[in-house]
């Protein structure tokens, strides 16, 4: 028996608690059966062990156990994402890592596409539709500053981008013609009965603004902005919603809120349709409150005028053609807007409207509008001056002011420029200085928007009288 | 099929969802648990934000646990930290630490207790009483041999696993256990004098 009671004693947990190693149990059993006193020791220590355990056999608090239940659900319902990836991180561990990682990272993708791209783009897509539509709808906002010579001033450079805007504006005002010939007679024939007799309506809708805008587009009216109009609405469509909606503010049937509705305008040019129509209702309008104004003979005489110059209108350009033919209606009404797109209609005075280039179609409205362009002049009275010239002398001797006009009316940018720069050159303290320097500054700025223009799309670039 | 690897399904069926199957580890380990804190922790109240503390720790870790580690030596580990930290910053906020005087004199100390709660040296004490004198000599363990004799008796863990728990080594922890179990042999001998080996053991302990 290599077992004494020391060993026995120093192994006696491990035998109390059947930890003894195997091997070493029977000496150590053979000790104890053998050894009263390490017998003794170890039934004493059972016995403590037996009255201990009677005492360590407390049960917790029913409620203790619920309210771990209630939080170990909170959690689960609460983290089960988390849990999924936990797992999938352990499974990584274990070394599925690669798939896992690719099933995990295919999953999320599709997830994401699924849940937040579709919708991010179309978001994106709405908000860029907004901020476009905005900004033409609000455009019409700016009609009234554009008529002054201000916001030419700090407008310029936009003016000159969106020519083919402003044409429609033009378009509406110049030939009164409410004539009955235009093709879209049925609405101008609404349009202008109430043109006609609107004139007043429309002072009344107009702002403090307005009167400065009638000016300045009778004046472009004189000019012949008209033609320059309709080849600048062929070419942009959607800009004569913006005159229209002058016309319609002029027009009292049509509904006056034309400058407050932002949206209601664009609806309008709609109607004008095709550059025919559309001339002539805008002629109808600008007519009907030029007419008034401007002497029956220059009217007739600058309608032939503006015919010739027609082709040469479709180049021009945005801000002189558009501005041209705005200007009449507005003279007639409350439209003065259009004039107001164009860059040089804020002057009061605008120099002598040039004959504006027309498309044939137009002759009859180009007629009727002027006809009434005398009454127009009358208002303008800088303006007049220059009509008369302009009509009798696109063919024989224009002055230099009235060439300038012209060439700016007809969209000849480069040469109208050079016009203007010769004019303030020789007379800088002209009454009309300050017009020229606007128009000098919209020609170039016209010029550089058409340069870009022809670069983006050529076909739009202005095509040769037809 | 051991119990043990029934407690592992049973946390993987948690894990997975299963909020019944965490309702019947509770049930399981809830008791040893709760008789281990109520030997650190007096105050009843305090002992039950204890035992929900280490179940929720056991659930907020669910994912860090191991299939392969077992589950009773991972959840008695996570208690036993809890309590014994919680009971150390206790007994710095309290002076009255239950070991701090024991720990000097334990065997005088203990002796000193029992014989003055003992009505008579020989009376026959009720199972009131020797429950009671059991509670007041486990309490007045030195921490180290109260944690050890716990884990062995109530938890059932393996010497060795103690041994990985409270971070000694197995003949330590076996060490220990012996003088635990010698303390509380000595603090029964007078509730139950016809306890064998009482005189002598102590006196050998």
């Amino acid at each position: 028996m290599a077992t004494n009671c020391e060993d026995v004693s120093a192994r006696i947990v491990e035998l109390l608690y059947g930890e003894l190693p195997a091997d070493a149990r029977p000496d150590v059993d053979a000790h104890v059966a053998g050894c009263a006193r390490c017998r003794r020791e170890l039934e004493g220590l059972e016995k403590t062990r037996a009255v201990a355990r009677t005492a360590l056999d407390d049960s917790p608090p029913p409620r203790a156990r619920a309210e771990i239940l209630r939080r170990a659900a909170e959690h689960l319902a609460a983290h089960k994402p988390v849990a999924a990836v936990a797992a999938a991180v352990a499974r990584v561990a274990e070394g599925k890592a690669k798939k896992t990682i690719e099933t995990e990272r295919a999953s999320f993708w599709s997830w994401l596409r699924s849940r937040w791209t579709l919708p991010s783009l179309a978001t994106v897509g709405a908000v860029a539709v907004l901020v476009v539509a905005s900004r033409q709808l609000l455009e019409p906002e700016k009609l009234e500053y554009r008529g002054s010579p201000e916001f030419q001033r700090s407008a310029r450079a936009p003016a000159a981008a969106p020519p083919a805007e402003r044409a429609p504006v033009v378009q509406p005002a110049p030939p009164p013609s409410a004539a009955a010939p235009s093709p879209v007679d049925k609405d101008e024939g609404r349009w202008q009965q109430p043109k006609t007799s609107s004139s007043s309506r429309g002072a009344r809708h107009r702002s403090a603004a307005t009167p400065k805008v009638a000016a300045d587009a009778m004046s472009d009216e004189k000019r012949g902005g008209s033609g320059d109009g309709r080849l600048e609405r062929r070419f942009a469509p959607p800009p004569p919603p913006k005159s229209a909606s002058k016309a319609e503010q002029d027009d009292p049937m049509e509904g006056l809120d034309g400058f407050t509705g932002e949206a209601a305008k664009p609806s309008k040019p709609a109607k004008a349709g095709g550059p025919g129509a559309s001339l002539g209702e805008g002629a109808g309008f600008g007519m009907t409150g030029k007419a008034d104004r401007k002497p029956e003979k220059e009217r007739a005489a600058e309608a032939p005028a503006r015919e010739a110059a027609a082709p040469m209108a479709r180049s021009t350009a945005p801000a002189g053609g558009g501005m041209a033919r705005p200007a009449a209606p507005a003279a007639a009404e409350p439209a003065p807007p259009p004039a107001t797109l164009a860059a040089p209609a804020p002057a009061p005075s605008p120099p002598p409207p040039p004959p504006a280039s027309r498309p044939t179609p137009r002759h009859d409205a180009e007629k009727k509008a002027s006809k009434r362009r005398p009454a127009a002049a009358a208002d303008d009275e800088s303006d007049a001056p220059a009509d008369k010239a302009s009509s009798k002398g696109k063919a024989s001797a224009e002055t230099a002011v009235e060439r300038a006009n012209r060439l700016f009316t007809e969209g000849r940018w480069a040469e109208a420029a050079a016009a203007y720069r010769e004019l303030l050159r020789r007379d800088p303290n002209n009454s009309e200085a300050a017009r020229w320097r606007q128009r000098l500054a919209a020609a170039e700025a016209a010029q550089e928007a058409r340069r870009g223009e022809q670069i983006r799309d050529p076909e739009r670039v202005p095509s040769p009288p037809r | 099929v051991s119990k043990d690897e029934a407690d592992e399904m049973l946390m993987l069926a948690y894990r997975a969802g299963d909020v019944r199957a965490f309702e019947r580890l509770v049930a399981r380990h809830e008791k040893p648990v709760w008789n281990f804190i109520r030997r650190f922790v007096r105050d009843p109240t305090t002992a039950e934000d204890l035992l929900q503390e280490v179940f929720l720790r056991v659930v907020k870790s669910a994912d860090e646990w191991r299939g392969s580690a077992k589950f009773s030596t991972w959840l008695y580990t996570i208690a036993r930290n809890l309590t014994v930290d919680h009971a150390r910053r206790a007994v710095h906020r309290d002076a009255t630490s239950l070991d701090g005087p024991e720990r000097a004199g334990a065997d005088a100390t203990l002796h000193d207790r029992i014989a003055s709660t003992a009505p008579t040296a020989d009376s026959v004490a009720s199972d009131r009483q020797a429950r009671v004198r059991i509670d007041d000599a486990i309490a007045a363990l030195p921490a180290d041999q109260r944690e050890v004799f716990l884990m062995r008796e109530v938890m059932e863990m393996p010497f060795a696993e103690i041994a990985a728990a409270v971070g000694a080594s197995e003949p330590t922890v076996k060490s220990r256990m012996r003088y635990a179990l010698e303390k509380l042999r000595a603090a029964l001998v007078e509730l139950a004098g016809d306890l064998p080996g009482a005189a002598e053991s102590s006196g050998s302990g």
